[in-house]
């Protein structure tokens, strides 16, 4: 039998029924399977959450790869769990993998025994029996596995009811609720991988919900998704799952903003604390950004801009979670013209961000030269795109920024000059309009000016000179301060290095290659996600 | 419906409110939401309503009622109520039952919600709930009611204070949008003499006749030295200057107080010297 064929070509296995044939196929696979599962049960006992995130990367590895197809996933399910009278977690897995279609392996338990304690466990049936189950982590980790596969292969609703009728109650709630608590195989420490797992069921679980249409448009349906996930999100905050609860609280907020409630949100903000310090992160990244944009509509843009910020610079940088830069730039520069700013060409051009930010970059333009006929054409050109990208009512906001420029511009070139001829260069409609706004951009500070009613015209009053003032030593004075702060906390750093980080740099060191075969742990973390979400 | 009271109640809400018998249709109100709690029809349950029709006829009967106490809320003027009365009226108006959500008084009750939100000057709550509707009502901007909140507040944000003012003088298509125009109206007023009191030296009563929207010079008069300007033989001087400069003589002050017996320059030269003495400690510390 030719291995390699058949590997190369996985219609072909998928026809194959002699089940030598697909022995053959599985071999190899299987055990890519099963390795990731070794490496996830040595994190049993220990509270070192590296091997869970290594087991994750192998994980996004077998995606990319194309190894997730029901076969090896009905092969492993097969020989990882017991005989299926035994355990209930394998009927309902293959049920969805496959149809309950059992693909024959021969000496399956051999091969199971030939497996490593640490994926097993003793349980007591209710009826006092003491039978031997797959343990929570590993469990959880191949129900991961059904999710991405049935996401993979676009088969939403069979995800969706996987989720409801399986993950939910069989996984999340068994694993999380009293009943596992008292047992000696969830102790803390396979608590805090066991939450890692979760993360990524909860986010597998918002997806498939998304990502079915009529879902969205279902008010009810939406609204019980966020109270389950609140209602979890009690138990992982009374149970310190930082992983979990952050994931919760991202998509709480997520599924807020998309149905545009947005006072709720805040209220939600305002009730919640986010475990910043140690959880993925990207998970920390959405969360700001997602606080910028709360802040952002209820006209906070100094607050938004500080979570925006904050949002990108925590977000890792690559390939994958470009669709989430993206987003989180556009959003970024709407901020900025709304505070009155200009970003910098270079802002535009960023690497990958060109054609997403095109719209972006015509109406900065407008704002830019304050052309108020312009900025309308632009609007409607780019109105589709402003609208998908849900930004078109904050771009909207922007009407009254290019009028202020205008004025702003017309008053630093001229001294002196008539109210008619404002209204002409800004086209608008009337000399009294005019002199609103005028008088409103210096009530603003947007320009130093007067206005002289009797003969129409406004002044630009004397540029103070800022030399003169005390304001330069002050700002000097901040920054001196700062560039002092800086040094103090670098020196106290240098001190008293983190843990984490320590090990994170040895192992930078040690094996600089294999840095893009996923080592780089910290900020891999989520970036499939990123990928999956397709980020609004 | 099963219950004898409820079409009583129902009907003779309806007769009252036809007849602009507001006060009356308040009466009446209290009384029928207690019925239709009763038949748990205010909050609507709405994964019953799938089932049968005439639980939604039902539902609709509510959904006028509570639109005719919201009105009712407006001609009393009693805008505290209507914000209730439009939180029920959500769960009614957006859902994807379509018998339901339709209704001829959707966008009045809405833009009604906009026009309260604006008078109270809540601009936060006011772009929230805008960007809740952008995503739940197609063509927000080319519907003729919802359109009216949304240009005010445009024109508001940018200073087309006269064109916001037309539009509220020549009023709106319903009569009850109108309520709000005089407060809206008088809040133009005000943000108008704010931005006077910067741009302009000193001006003629006349013109801030124009300026402000008054119709006699008598009431502009009044509005002047009601906001503290002084009037002099017809032309109103505003004195901002003198006020800031006081202001910052008034900091100044303050600021001597910390720092006992130092005037002026003096107290400069001593911050500053002080400022690079620290300077210099931190380098030492560096180097």
């Amino acid at each position: 039998m030719d291995v390699k064929s058949i590997i190369n070509n996985p219609t072909q296995t998928a026809n194959a029924t002699s089940s030598s044939q697909q022995k053959f196929a599985q071999a190899p696979t299987v055990e890519q399977f099963v390795g990731i599962l070794r490496e996830l049960a040595k994190s049993n006992g220990t509270t070192d959450s590296r091997h869970v995130w290594r087991a994750l990367n192998g994980l996004s590895a077998l995606r990319k790869d194309g190894l997730l197809i029901s076969e090896n996933l009905s092969a492993l399910c097969g020989v990882l769990y017991p005989d299926e009278d035994l355990s209930q977690d394998k009927k309902h897995l293959l049920q969805y993998i496959n149809d309950n279609h059992i693909t024959d392996v021969k000496d399956a338990s051999k091969i199971r025994e030939s497996y490593p304690i640490g994926f097993y466990q003793v349980e007591t049936t209710k009826e006092g029996v003491p039978t031997v189950q797959v343990t929570p982590l590993i469990n959880s980790f191949i129900h991961l596995l059904v999710q991405i596969y049935l996401l993979e292969n676009d088969k939403i609703d069979q995800l969706n009811t996987f989720n409801k009728k399986i993950v939910l109650p069989n996984v999340l709630q068994r694993y999380t609720s009293g009943e596992f608590e008292s047992s000696s195989y969830t102790n803390n420490s396979n608590r805090s991988s066991l939450d890692l797992i979760n993360s990524k069921l909860w986010f597998y679980t918002t997806i498939g919900y998304e990502r079915d249409e009529t879902h969205l448009k279902n008010i009810p349906v939406v609204v019980s998704l966020r109270s389950q996930m609140m209602k979890f999100l009690k138990l992982a905050t009374l149970k310190h799952d930082n992983e979990t609860k952050a994931i919760l609280i991202v998509s709480i907020l997520r599924n807020f903003i998309l149905l545009g409630e947005i006072s709720l949100a805040s209220d939600f903000v305002s009730k919640i604390e986010f475990p910043s310090n140690d959880v993925a992160s990207s998970l920390e990244a959405r969360y700001y950004f997602y606080l910028s944009k709360i802040n952002a509509i209820q006209l906070n843009y100094s607050a938004a801009n500080d979570y925006i910020v904050a949002a990108i610079r925590k977000a890792p940088h690559n390939k994958n979670s470009l669709g989430f830069l993206q987003q989180a730039n556009k959003l970024f520069g709407v901020i900025q013209l709304l505070m009155g700013d200009i970003p910098e060409l270079s802002f535009f051009h960023q690497e990958g961000m060109q054609q997403s930010l095109y719209p972006y970059y015509h109406l900065t333009n407008t704002v830019k030269l304050g052309d108020l006929n312009k900025f309308t054409n632009i609007l409607t050109k780019f109105k589709k795109q402003l609208i998908k990208d849900d930004n078109y009512q904050l771009c909207v906001r922007l009407r009254s920024n290019v009028i202020k420029t205008g004025i702003r511009i017309i008053s630093l070139t001229y001294k002196k000059i008539s109210l008619k001829d404002i209204c002409l260069k800004l086209s608008l409609d009337s000399e009294q309009t005019v002199e609103y706004m005028v008088s409103r951009s210096i009530r603003d500070g947007v320009i130093e000016a007067n206005i002289n009613h009797k003969d129409g015209y406004i002044e630009t009053t004397e540029i103070l000179n800022i030399y003169n003032t005390r304001d330069p030593q002050r700002v000097f004075d901040e920054r001196i301060k700062f560039v002092n702060q800086l040094h103090d906390e670098s020196m106290l750093a240098m001190r008293y290095p983190d843990d984490k980080k320590k090990n994170g740099n040895k192992k930078k060191g040690d094996d600089d290659n294999s840095m893009n075969n996923g080592d780089f742990l910290d900020d891999l973390s989520d970036l499939d996600d990123l990928d999956d979400l397709e980020f609004l | 419906m099963s219950s004898v009271a409820l079409p009583d109640l129902v009907k003779s809400l309806s007769v009252a409110f036809n007849a602009k018998d507001y006060e009356s249709c308040e009466k009446l109100l209290g009384p029928t939401k207690v019925e239709l709690i009763k038949h748990s029809l205010l909050v609507p349950d709405l994964q019953k309503s799938n089932l049968s029709e005439s639980y939604i006829n039902d539902l609709n009967i509510t959904k006028n009622i509570l639109e005719i106490g919201a009105l009712s809320s407006i001609y009393l003027s009693k805008f505290d109520i209507y914000q209730n009365y439009f939180t029920q009226l959500r769960q009614f108006y957006f859902n994807d039952i379509k018998e339901l959500n339709e209704s001829n008084n959707k966008s009045k009750l809405i833009s009604l919600y906009l026009l309260i939100l604006l008078s109270q000057g809540d601009v936060t709550k006011f772009h929230s709930e805008l960007e809740y509707l952008d995503k739940h009502i197609k063509d927000l901007e080319n519907d003729e009611l919802l359109s009216y909140p949304i240009k005010v507040d445009r024109w508001l944000m940018e200073g087309s204070y006269q064109k916001a003012w037309n539009l509220l003088e020549v009023g709106s298509a319903v009569p009850e949008l109108d309520v709000f125009s005089k407060t809206l109206m008088d809040a133009i007023r005000d943000e108008v003499a704010l931005s006077t009191e910067l741009a302009y030296e000193n001006l003629p009563l006349i013109n801030i006749k124009t300026l402000l929207f008054f119709n006699t010079e008598k009431n502009a008069e009044a509005f002047a030295l009601e906001r503290g300007w002084e009037i002099t033989n017809s032309i109103v001087y505003f004195h901002n200057k003198e006020r800031l400069n006081n202001e910052a003589v008034q900091e100044d002050l303050e600021e001597q107080d910390e720092n006992a017996n130092m005037t002026g320059n003096k107290l400069a030269q001593f911050k500053l010297i002080k400022k690079t003495m620290d300077y210099a400690i931190n380098i030492e510390t560096i180097v």
